[in-house]
């Protein structure tokens, strides 16, 4: 199910409200009642991967029993986890990797027939949980939860099951009973839920029929280079207001349920370096695999600089991987290592905080280089296969670059021109900046934004009874 | 970007706006539940494989189509599209829906194949030969005039492209066929006055132009003999209800953005005289008197009725089979017309020289044409489709 659709706004979201507070005398009754609409959300449209998610949670329930049990004993530990890892990365190999592996190496074999496997929205995100659960268990940052049903809520909680933000379960065991529900919060809640649905609905649906119909085009030969760069910009622009839209939303509905998730978007396209662009976007995922996969390699705290780049490569080549089965996202992330390899070499963020005018220059350099490398990226990230990504950036940066905008580009951006104002005001951090002057809320200004929260809900749901394009890009993740 | 945990009442008062929002479409939907019969009888109603998957869907069918003021979110959906001076609108049927130069809504077709459309009009074609029945396809024209920009600049249509390959691939194969398109758009009239502009279909009036052009080539071609002058201007009464049309592709975008249409109700002013018969869910029904009585269909343009109403069917909208006999025109010639719905007022007007016309919908009808016009035995079979219709399978019949 959608948070983006009539039937999350209109019953699932108001019943699954009114069914929680109303079993709030009861903590454990709720959070049951939470755990089964959260299988419910799941299975709607697609039931069958219900059993997949259930499967999950048992086994991961198990492993983290079967860890408890044996707290002294290393061997049976480490078999645990290595069944806890080769169960929930076999999982999603099969649904998520499996086709394309055999793909791959049907070059070279020949495979009578090979499956095409349908992909259990989610996967990446509600295993990478399941993961953080025992393995938190493992490395003793918390107990191992008895009731199965509590592993089930920490794993399936509709708001982040699908999208994130990836929930570290150290993070979040405390609250599953010992969170409280207050209307600040839920308010909070409600408003970031409409900064989100907003977010989606009116910047990312829209630029998506942008990036759609430039990478159309672009196949067929038919764009203009400048037509190519609105293209790349409307896709960074749809691909973080549907993402951290999403983000937004899912941290919104878990304030209205009283959990508190991690930020996962801290407006990314301000930064000034690469790396400050991923410590900024995907935060949760950053995190997961700084945790559980840069940390226990060694980090940066290496003495050999040739390990520290081995250990950059594993973490960008599996985040690459992570994001789907195709060449495109391992370049992607591959790309990214390179950049942030770079970075560190040259100590670009050092550069960067040096005072005067050398802190000054590489700070607008690194803004610009940072803005043009993304995009780049996301050409990579956006494409089907190789070939297209690398036709598209021919089309960017060979076809008639320095001809200025041609009238493809220029209908685009005239027709859209108050989105992509919106969207570039967007990006920016605007909460931060008023907390940093202490400016109020309160008065005229309370009751302008009051006004736009309820204008942006509503004008949300007139696009979504209008009815378009309207999926999201990390559910296929 | 980080938020701010300790903000002032406002997001209170937000909140419980928009709890309130979304609470009262709830009830609404609790309450009112004619949705609910429609979408029970839906999902329900029929054996599929996919259960649970078809139950959702038609769920969230049901929702999308009963929200409470939905045509007033269309609406205001419209009025924001307008004041963004948008051309191009999104549509969850069509993609997206354009504004033309000349300010009509229009949608594009993509490329088609057209190798199996031609082989299904050989095959009739060959059929029809062989019990000498003559044949020709007439292609009828879209809003989008082939060679003229009128949509937003590199905005890909295949339309015109697609029926050119067609009568190409026909030309080739021997079948005769009439690009109505070139004399249509060449007689100086207006977009506005050819089209609806909130409407896929050509107008009342540009229907009757085509007609005449058809007679004229069906009188060249084919020695008809059909009267020409009784297609003249001069002989109709031309009735004009201004404001009064919301077309299909206007209800899609909301008459805020797109506007609304006059409606021209074009009759014949020398004396008629029909009997029509129409086929439909396995009965004929039968209507006798002139055209206005026989032929026109005056729900469609009652005065009181939404401007959402079809008034371009009030010229008998789309059946299986309609046959309509010209008791004015007994030595008459007789035709057959396999049709889309631009073919109605056709159908209409050309029977006002013919003795008697019988039209059949392929979307409708799934008989054989060729073992219907073997029994029907008209002077000619005319094909008429326009060009969307074009790589979509609409010539098959069994």
């Amino acid at each position: 199910m959608l948070f983006s659709s009539l039937v999350f706004l209109f019953f699932f979201l108001p019943l699954t409200l009114v069914g929680y507070y109303a079993l709030r005398p009861w903590r454990a009754m709720q959070n049951y009642f939470l755990f089964f609409v959260s299988l419910f959300f799941y299975g709607w449209g697609e039931p069958k991967f219900v059993l997949i998610l259930l499967l999950s949670i048992t086994c991961n329930w198990s492993f983290g029993l079967g860890l408890h049990r044996y707290p002294q004993s290393k061997p049976i530990r480490r078999i645990i986890l290595l069944a806890t890892l080769l169960l929930n990365l076999g999982i999603m190999y099969y649904f998520k990797y499996h086709t394309f592996t055999l793909t791959v190496l049907s070059q070279w074999v020949n495979f009578s027939y090979i499956p095409k496997i349908a992909l259990p929205i989610g996967i990446s995100f509600f295993t990478f949980q399941a993961l953080s659960y025992v393995l938190d268990v493992f490395m003793g940052k918390v107990e191992a939860q008895k009731n199965p049903l509590d592993v089930g809520l920490y794993i399936a909680l509709f708001p982040q099951l699908i999208a994130g933000p990836i929930l570290r379960y150290e993070t979040i065991a405390q609250q599953i009973h010992q969170r409280q529900e207050t209307f600040a919060d839920f308010s909070h809640g409600m408003v970031r839920f409409i900064v989100g649905l907003s977010k989606k609905v009116l910047l990312a649906n829209q630029f998506a029929l942008i990036s759609e119909e430039a990478v159309r085009l672009a196949r067929l030969n038919a764009i203009s280079s400048s037509a190519a760069w609105v293209g790349a910009i409307a896709y960074g622009f749809q691909i973080l207001f549907d993402f951290s839209g999403y983000s937004d939303m899912a941290i919104g509905l878990g304030k209205m349920f009283g959990f508190h998730f991690p930020e996962n978007f801290d407006s990314p396209y301000i930064s000034k370096s690469v790396s400050e662009f991923w410590r900024r976007w995907h935060i949760s995922l950053g995190s997961w695999f700084r945790e559980y996969v840069y940390f226990p390699l060694g980090g940066s705290r290496v003495t050999n600089q040739g390990r520290l780049y081995f250990n950059l490569l594993v973490v960008w080549a599996l985040t690459g991987i992570w994001h789907g089965a195709n060449w495109t996202f391992i370049l992607w992330g591959l790309f990214y290592f390179v950049l942030i390899s770079f970075e560190k070499a040259i100590g670009f963020e050092k550069l960067q905080r040096k005072e005067g005018w050398i802190g000054r220059f590489f700070s607008v350099l690194g803004h610009g280089y940072t803005l043009i490398m993304v995009l780049i990226g996301w050409v990579v990230f956006r494409a089907s296969t190789l070939s297209e990504a690398s036709q598209y950036l021919k089309t960017m940066f060979h076809k008639g670059l320095l001809q200025g905008f041609q009238p493809d580009a220029l209908r685009v951006l005239g027709e859209n021109r108050i989105f992509f104002v919106i969207a570039c005001l967007a990006c920016l951090p605007w909460v931060e900046w008023r907390k940093s002057t202490s400016s109020s809320l309160k008065g005229i200004k309370g009751i302008i934004l009051t006004i736009a929260i309820v204008a942006m809900f509503f004008i949300s749901i007139v696009y979504l009874v209008k009815g378009s394009y309207n999926p999201f890009i990390y559910f296929n993740f | 970007m980080k938020w701010d945990m300790h903000q002032a009442g406002w997001e209170k008062i937000a909140a419980i706006l928009g709890l309130l929002l979304v609470f009262s479409f709830t009830l609404y939907f609790v309450f009112y539940n004619q949705w609910f019969l429609q979408f029970y009888g839906n999902a329900f109603g029929q054996n599929n494989e996919n259960f649970i998957e078809n139950v959702t869907r038609e769920f969230e069918e049901s929702i999308q189509e009963s929200v409470p003021w939905r045509l007033d979110m269309i609406e205001i959906h419209g009025l924001l599209q307008r004041w963004q001076d948008k051309r191009v609108v999104p549509d969850v049927n069509y993609g997206s829906l354009f504004k033309t130069s000349d300010r009509q809504i229009a949608f594009t077709t993509p490329y088609m194949e057209i190798e199996s459309d031609l082989k299904a009009l050989e095959k009739i074609h060959e059929e029809l030969q062989a019990i000498n029945l003559p044949f020709v396809y007439v292609q009828a024209p879209y809003k989008l005039e082939p060679g003229k920009q009128q949509l937003p600049y590199n905005i890909q249509e295949y339309g015109n492209d697609n029926a050119d390959r067609l009568l190409e691939g026909l030309q080739e194969l021997n079948i005769d066929h009439y690009d109505l398109r070139e004399d249509f758009f060449d007689q100086g009239w207006t977009a506005n006055e050819l089209f609806y502009k909130t409407d896929h279909h050509w107008t009342i009036p540009g229907a009757l132009m085509a007609t005449s052009l058809l007679v004229e080539f069906l009188n060249q071609n084919y020695a008809m003999n059909i009267d020409q002058t009784t297609f003249e201007q001069n002989r109709f009464h031309f009735e004009e209800f201004p404001d009064f049309f919301l077309g299909s592709l206007g209800k899609r975008v909301g008459e805020q953005y797109s506007g609304s249409d006059s409606f021209t109700l074009v009759t014949p002013n020398f004396t008629t005289d029909y009997t029509v018969s129409i086929f439909n869910y396995g009965s004929w029904q039968e209507k006798q008197g002139d055209f206005s009585e026989a032929i026109l269909v005056h729900e469609y343009l009652d005065p009181e009725a939404p401007k959402e109403t079809n008034r371009y069917a009030a010229y008998n909208g789309d059946h299986e089979i309609i046959r309509i006999t010209n008791h004015t025109s007994v030595e008459g010639k007789k035709i057959l017309m396999i049709k889309d719905s631009y073919g109605l007022p056709i159908y209409s007007f050309l029977s006002l020289g013919v003795g008697e016309i019988t039209a059949l919908d392929l979307r409708l009808f799934k008989g054989s044409v060729a073992d219907y016009a073997k029994e029907y035995k008209p002077d000619i079979v005319i094909y008429i489709f326009n060009t969307d219709a074009v790589g979509r399978g609409s010539f098959e019949s069994e």
